[in-house]
């Protein structure tokens, strides 16, 4: 019989949120026998019922209430990531990287930039290894621990065939989160694609059913799903005391708690925040910095399609796999600091394909490309975004989501470093892409953004972010924040290998916390 | 319960609305194909000029004229859904047919549509046209789009990896 806690029982932990960072969380702690109670605002779907549809899926995974977005973000849409149990870690693509030693004092190495919110992290690479070893392994990074690579798709191998041409060097596949071989109760990839629609086989590492489960069976979880979290209560010393939150059928609860850790992704976590003001916080808990809401990054982004002499079926096989790295390493001699990755992608077929390879282009030439869809290939530029105070999210003054919760509006513009960065890697991209052979290369634009950071940044001084090197709010002792909303910057590395380093260390700092009687 | 069934069809246009209007030219994007059946106040000239914009807006040559039609069936319920959109689209057309869209080439018809490129009847006509046409299997088939491939296995072992053109490495 599933673990349930009282609502009134303060002993728990409250974690809202069960996707990689809030997932990860849950299960470290209920491993040591601390009990938490899971708020997770979406359904529980089983992996099995996943269709190889990109519309149904994106139907039922996507995170789809009332957002505004402003500035380069599609109004309506401004980032795509889910709401589900498992949350973005159902559609992510797997691609799991650490970040350098140097993504965490980029203020030291870049100085000051005008209209950029630098800061070092708090924390250093060698403080963090431990725990990415930690990460890998449980989520059975390819290319290490006894885990054969993922083999490259046909896509794959034109790619790394054009970037040979081209002299680079760290080329190939990438360290991914699928497993290569069969591992851990589930099944080895079977190059179905479809990654980011939901893994039916469950290949692909996603806490809906590797880490919510094993919390499950240490009878110290209690998941709740459909349920939202609206507002963080405090007492007169300004803990967390408890939580509020409305359920599927709309009735409002409140979850008393010992401690709250918040892993809403980069616009729910700050949004669940500045909702909470009260007198003693007027502008939002924990925002003592004023940074709440800040710094929102999304990973400098564009698309670069491309048709091959022959056929590639581009769709076929694991969706992300195959990386060129040679351009992640700072270089200012290129115009920009900082650096990037072009990370390959599937084309995304139909009926997505002819939208998505020159957003709102027709007539015969066009209809001429879409066509020779069997030779089409398809990446992505994933470069380091700088912060910005400017970028972020605010509660709008006087429109409300269907819980009546200001709708969150969300701000995002590129800093002139990040658009010399995005054209010096579409030129790139699209070299690669002529190299390899290509008849015509389209680039496009990033889609909505999945990657989502910087919201609550981390910081040395109280000062200057909103949580410590252990995602512990300075302002509050019993407050948490345990999703990408913490990173100080945002690295050119995709975010989730590090989002769950970071709450397995944060797991284990609370339970340290929490036997030492100081939580 | 599914979880598809809990949105309505409107919410789900709006949503889908959303995944696709960065992907398209502003507001082109209104209707899904899940709208209702044609409207029969249209005429056979204005139906079979609607085939025609669609055919220009898309041109296949190896695609069976049958597929143009569908298109056609489902802007009329498109437009019929809306009643300013639908005066915009017999004022459109009159135009259209007064510049001899029928007889024109593909290239001039190009040029015609491109002149009320702005208009909303281009818009329903757009998205209709690419969300019909590229939402049906048989086309995905003829452009070698596989669909889904789970019940298949997978391609581990049916050619995720067959690439052949490619020069062989040293």
């Amino acid at each position: 019989m599933a673990t349930t806690f009282a609502h009134n029982d303060d002993s728990v932990v409250v974690v809202i949120g069960s996707g990689a960072g809030g997932g990860t969380l849950s299960h470290d702690l209920t491993r040591r026998g601390i009990n938490v109670v899971c708020l997770e605002a979406g359904p529980r779907l089983e992996a099995n019922t996943f269709v190889n549809d990109y519309n149904t899926m994106f139907m039922r995974l996507s995170w789809l209430d009332k957002r505004i977005g402003e500035g380069e973000l599609l109004a309506g849409l401004p980032a795509w990531i889910c709401k589900v149990v498992g949350g973005t870690s159902v559609h992510w693509n797997a691609v799991a990287l650490r970040f350098r030693s140097q993504d965490f004092r980029t203020k030291t190495l870049f100085g000051n930039i005008e209209g950029a919110n630098l800061a070092d992290w708090p924390i250093s690479y060698a403080e963090l290894d431990p725990y990415y070893a930690m990460a890998e392994r449980r989520m059975g990074v390819t290319g290490i621990n006894g885990n054969p690579p993922m083999p490259q798709n046909n896509a794959g191998l034109v790619m790394e065939h054009g970037a040979r041409k081209l002299g680079f060097k760290k080329i190939g596949a990438s360290r991914m989160a699928i497993n290569s071989k069969n591992r851990d109760g589930r099944p080895a990839c079977k190059q179905i694609g479809f990654c980011d629609t939901g893994c039916v086989i469950g290949a692909k590492w996603s806490t809906l059913y590797v880490d919510v489960p094993k919390a499950e069976k240490t009878g110290h979880f209690a998941l709740r799903p459909e349920s939202m979290a609206l507002k963080l209560n405090h007492d007169a010393t300004g803990r967390v005391v408890s939580v509020t939150y409305v359920d599927k059928d709309k009735k409002i609860h409140e979850q008393k708690c010992r401690a709250v850790a918040v892993a809403g992704n980069a616009i729910e976590t700050p949004r669940l925040l500045l909702n909470s003001a009260s007198s003693m916080f007027p502008n939002g808990m924990a925002n003592s910095s004023g940074q709440v809401g800040k710094n929102y990054m999304t990973h400098v982004s564009a698309g670069i399609y491309a048709f091959m002499p022959g056929e590639v079926y581009g769709d076929r096989g694991a969706q992300m796999n195959g990386i060129i790295s040679d351009m992640e390493a700072n270089n200012e001699k290129r115009g920009f600091v900082g650096g990037y990755h072009l990370e390959r992608l599937p084309v995304f077929g139909f009926p997505w394909f002819p939208s998505f390879l020159k957003p709102g282009a027709w007539g015969q030439e066009y209809a001429g490309w879409v066509e020779q869809y069997r030779n089409a290939v398809n990446m992505w530029v994933c470069g380091e975004d700088l912060p910005q105070q400017v970028n972020g999210v605010t509660l709008h003054a006087t429109e409300k989501d269907q819980h009546d919760m200001p709708v969150p509006v969300v701000r995002y513009n590129s800093h002139a470093n990040d658009k010399a960065m995005q054209q010096h890697a579409i030129k790139t991209g699209t070299d690669v892409w002529n190299a390899a052979g290509a008849k015509k290369v389209f680039e496009r634009g990033p889609w909505p953004a999945s990657h989502n950071m910087g919201t609550t940044r981390m910081s040395a001084k109280a000062r200057d972010g909103v949580v410590n090197k252990f995602g512990r709010a300075h302002d509050i002792p019993n407050l948490f924040i345990s999703d990408g909303s913490q990173f100080t910057t945002s690295s050119a590395n995709n975010p989730t290998l590090t989002i769950v380093a970071l709450a397995i260390r944060q797991a284990e700092h609370i339970a340290g916390l929490m036997s030492r009687k100081e939580l | 319960m599914s979880i598809d069934s809990q949105l309505d069809s409107q919410s789900r246009r709006e949503a889908l609305e959303k995944m696709f209007k960065g992907s398209l030219a502003a507001g082109s994007l209104s209707v899904m194909p899940t709208v209702k059946a044609a409207d029969s106040g249209f005429t056979d000239d204005e139906r079979a000029m609607l085939e025609a914009v669609a055919y220009t807006l898309f041109p296949h040559a190896t695609l069976d004229k049958s597929h143009y039609t569908a298109v056609a069936t489902a802007l009329q319920g498109a437009l019929s859904a809306d009643a300013a959109k639908l005066a915009n689209a017999r004022e459109t057309l009159a135009t259209l047919k007064k510049e001899g869209f029928m007889s024109a080439s593909q290239s001039e018809r190009e040029d015609q549509l491109r002149a009320v490129e702005k208009s909303d009847f281009f818009g329903v006509a757009y998205g209709t046209t690419l969300n019909t046409l590229y939402s049906d299997k048989a086309v995905w088939a003829k452009f070698g789009y596989e669909g889904s491939a789970v019940e298949h296995g997978g391609y581990i072992k049916r050619g995720f990896n067959n690439i052949n053109w490619l020069p062989r490495r040293k």
